[in-house]
C-alpha cells in the first residue's frame, strides 16, 4: 500500500507537468492577450509591459521560467490584471471561501444522498422510493443557475429569512443558499447511484445467505450490504468532491460569495494568464489527490483490490 | 410428529402480465435425522419450495399453505420469530458457493455472527468454535483460512465454509440447495461424504435439493420428484430407483448413466420442461410422456397414496417399458 502511494505520487509529477505545458500552450494560442483592450495601447507601451511580464520571450522560455518559479519559490507569478496582487494572494483570498461552502455542500450531499438512496432501496417501490427517484430526476434536470435565483426569490424576497448574497466571513446565514444550490444536484446523483447499487446488492445471493442466517434487517443492511453497495458511490465521490471544493461560477455570481469559481472564469475572459494557470494547477493537484484517496478507499472496501 | 411438516404449499410469483404458480400444492414431512431428496429439472419449483418455507422468496413471491416446524407455523410468522428459527434450527446451504458468501467480509466474521446471534457466544468463543467447525468440515489449515476473504478460497473450500456455517448452530434441519452443482466432480464426491458424515454426527435432518440422481442414490432415504411445480412421485429411494411408477421418474432414471451397465445408451426425455406461464392442459408432463392416455390431455392426475407409503400422480397404471427401443 505504501509503495502504491509513493508510486502514484511519483506519477503525479509528470502528469502535472503535462497539464501545465498543455494549458499554457492552449492559453497562449487563444487570440488576444492580457493587455489587449478596446482602446489599443501605443506599441511602445505595450512592448514595455510585455517585456516586464516576460511575454516577449520565446514560448519555451516562458514555460520553463514559470515552472522553475513554482518549483523553486512556490511563486505562481503576479496577476496580469490586478496590478499589485500575486496569484498566490488571489487564491489565498478566494479558495478558503470556496473550500468552506464546498466542504459543507459535500458533507450534506453525501449524508443526505446516501441515506436517501439506502432508504429508497430498502423500501423499494414504496412512496419513499418514488419520492427519492422523483427528487433525483428533478434535481438533476434543474440546473443550479435556475435553482439559485429561485432560492433567492423564495428565501430573500418572499420570506426575507436569508441575505440574498455576500459572504460576511462565512456566517451561516450567508452559507445556506450557496450550499443548497451547489449540493442538490450532487445529492441527487449520489442518491440515484446509491439506490441502484443497494438494490443490486440486496438481490444478491450473499444477502439471501445473510437472511437465511436469521440476521435482522438492520444487521443485513449495515453489516452485509452497505460496504459492497458503497463501491460505485465512492467512484463518483472523488470527482464530486473536487467539483464542489473548487466551487462554481454560478454560485459565486448569484450569491457574490467571492470564491475561486468566479475568479477562474474572469481570469479566462481577461486572459489573466497567471491566474488561469494558478487555478488550473490547483484543480489538477486536487483531482490527482482525491483520485488517490478514492483508490485507497476502494482497497479498504473491496478486499479483492490490493496494491 | 414430524419435525417439518409442509402441507398444501403453493408459491405464486406476480410477474408483468399476471402471475405464475411456481409451486403447486406440495406436501411433505421430514422426521428427525432423516435425509430427503427433492429431485427435478431446473424450474420445477424444488428450490422455491424450501425458500418459501424459510421466508426467503424473492420480493414478488407469495407463499400459501402451511409449513410447520415442530408444530409452529412458519408461513406468515413475524420476522423476529422467524429469525430465531432460520440459521439456528433450520440452516441452509446454497447452490453457488462463489456468490453466496459476502465478498467484503472475512470468513471469520461471516462464521461467528451466527454463533454470537443464536448461541449467545462471545466473539472469541465463537471464533474458536468456528475453527473447530472448519476442522470438522475437513478444511485444512482452518486457523489460517478463517482470516481470509472469500475470493482467496477455492469453490470447494467456500462450500465447506458454507456447510460449516450452516451446521455450527447445530440445526435440526439442514437444507442443501444443489450444494454440489457448482463444484467439479471430484469435489462433489468429497462434499457428499461430508454431508453424510456431518449430518449423521450431528443428528441433523437433511433436505437435499438436486437434479443429480447419482447424488440422491448415495445419500438420501426418501425422495420426491417434482415436475412443473407439482409433486409427481414420492417414496423411498430404493423403490423409486428400482420400480418407478411415474413416467417422469422413469425417464429421469433412463437419462442417467449407470456404473454397473456402462453399455446402456442414455435415453433423454424428449422436449423441454414447460414454461410455467403457459402450462399444457391436463397433466403438465403430457407433451413429453411416452405413456400418455387421452385422459391426460384434459385432466391433471392427483397425487394418490398407494399401500406402502408411496405416492404417484399418474393415470397410466401399466408397466413402464421403453417403447422406442424395439423400433430402433
Amino acid at each position: 500500500m505504501f509503495r502504491f502511494i509513493i508510486k502514484r505520487l511519483g506519477i503525479a509529477i509528470p502528469t502535472l507537468l503535462i497539464l501545465i505545458v498543455f494549458s499554457f500552450t492552449l492559453m497562449h494560442s487563444a487570440p488576444g492577450g492580457p493587455f489587449t483592450s478596446e482602446r489599443p495601447l501605443p506599441p511602445q507601451v505595450l512592448a514595455n509591459i510585455e517585456a516586464k511580464y516576460g511575454l516577449d520571450q520565446p514560448f519555451y522560455k516562458q514555460v520553463t521560467n514559470y515552472i522553475v518559479g513554482i518549483v523553486t519559490k512556490g511563486d505562481f507569478g503576479p496577476s496580469f490584471k490586478y496590478k499589485d496582487r500575486t496569484v498566490n494572494d488571489i487564491i489565498a483570498q478566494g479558495f478558503p471561501v470556496t473550500l468552506k461552502y464546498g466542504i459543507w455542500s459535500f458533507i450534506i450531499a453525501v449524508s443526505v444522498g446516501i441515506s436517501l438512496g439506502i432508504v429508497a432501496a430498502i423500501k423499494h417501490n414504496s412512496i419513499i422510493d418514488y419520492f427519492a427517484v422523483g427528487f433525483s430526476i428533478g434535481a438533476q434536470v434543474l440546473p443550479n443557475f435556475v435553482m439559485a435565483p429561485i432560492l433567492v426569490i423564495i428565501f430573500t424576497l418572499w420570506l426575507g429569512w436569508l441575505p440574498g448574497g455576500g459572504w460576511n466571513g462565512g456566517q451561516w446565514q450567508y452559507l445556506i443558499m450557496p450550499i443548497i444550490a451547489l449540493s442538490t444536484s450532487y445529492m441527487a446523483s449520489i442518491a440515484r447511484i446509491m439506490r441502484s447499487s443497494m438494490l443490486e446488492v440486496l438481490n444478491s445471493n450473499y444477502i439471501r445467505t445473510a437472511k437465511a442466517k436469521g440476521l435482522s434487517n438492520r444487521q443485513i443492511i449495515f453489516k452485509h450490504a452497505l460496504k459492497p453497495a458503497l463501491l460505485p458511490v465512492i467512484t463518483y465521490l472523488g470527482p464530486a468532491f473536487v467539483g464542489m471544493i473548487t466551487g462554481s461560477v454560478v454560485i459565486d455570481m448569484y450569491f457574490s460569495t467571492g470564491g475561486i469559481g468566479q475568479m477562474f472564469v474572469n481570469s479566462a475572459l481577461n486572459r489573466d494568464y497567471s491566474v488561469i494557470m494558478g487555478i488550473t494547477i490547483l484543480i489538477g493537484v486536487l483531482t490527482i489527490a482525491f483520485n488517490l484517496v478514492v483508490d485507497i478507499l476502494y482497497a479498504w472496501i473491496d478486499p479483492k483490490i490490493r496494491y | 410428529m414430524s419435525l417439518l411438516e409442509i402441507k398444501n404449499l403453493s408459491v405464486n410469483f406476480s410477474i408483468l402480465n399476471g402471475s405464475v404458480k411456481a409451486v403447486d400444492d406440495i406436501s411433505l414431512n421430514i422426521g428427525a435425522g432423516e435425509t430427503v431428496a427433492i429431485v427435478g429439472e431446473s424450474g420445477s419449483g424444488k428450490s422455491q419450495t424450501v425458500l418459501a418455507a424459510l421466508g426467503l422468496l424473492a420480493e414478488n413471491g407469495v407463499a400459501s399453505g402451511s409449513v410447520k416446524f415442530e408444530g409452529q407455523e412458519l408461513i406468515g410468522l413475524e420476522r423476529k420469530k422467524l429469525n430465531q428459527i432460520r440459521g439456528n434450527q433450520i440452516s441452509m446451504v446454497f447452490q453457488d458457493p462463489m456468490t453466496s458468501l459476502n465478498p467484503c467480509m472475512r470468513i471469520s466474521d461471516q462464521m461467528t455472527e451466527v454463533l454470537t446471534l443464536h448461541k449467545g457466544m462471545s466473539k472469541s468463543e465463537a471464533l474458536l468454535e468456528s475453527v473447530r467447525m472448519l476442522d470438522a468440515g475437513r478444511l485444512p489449515d482452518a486457523k489460517q483460512v478463517i482470516t481470509r476473504f472469500p475470493h482467496e478460497l477455492s469453490g470447494g473450500m467456500r462450500q465447506r465454509v458454507m456447510i460449516a456455517i450452516a451446521l455450527s448452530t447445530e440445526p435440526k434441519i439442514l437444507i442443501a440447495d444443489e450444494p454440489t452443482t457448482a463444484l467439479d466432480v471430484t469435489v462433489q464426491a468429497q462434499m457428499l461424504e461430508l454431508f453424510k458424515g456431518l449430518t449423521k454426527d450431528f443428528g441433523t435432518a437433511l433436505i437435499l435439493i438436486t437434479h443429480d440422481l447419482g447424488v440422491v442414490a448415495g445419500i438420501a432415504d426418501r425422495m420426491m420428484v417434482m415436475y412443473a411445480g407439482r409433486l409427481v412421485e414420492k417414496g423411498t429411494v430404493d423403490e423409486l430407483f428400482y420400480s418407478p411408477h411415474h413416467p417422469y421418474t422413469f425417464g429421469l432414471l433412463h437419462s442417467t448413466p449407470h456404473v454397473d451397465n456402462p453399455e446402456m445408451r442414455l435415453e433423454p426425455i424428449d422436449g423441454l420442461p414447460p414454461s410455467l406461464e403457459n402450462l399444457p392442459s391436463g397433466c403438465a408432463f403430457n407433451p413429453r410422456c411416452e405413456f400418455k392416455l387421452d385422459r391426460c390431455l384434459v385432466e391433471a392426475p392427483p397425487l394418490i397414496k398407494s399401500a406402502n407409503g408411496r405416492s404417484n400422480a399418474c393415470f397410466y397404471k401399466g408397466e413402464l417399458v421403453k417403447r422406442r427401443k424395439a423400433g430402433e
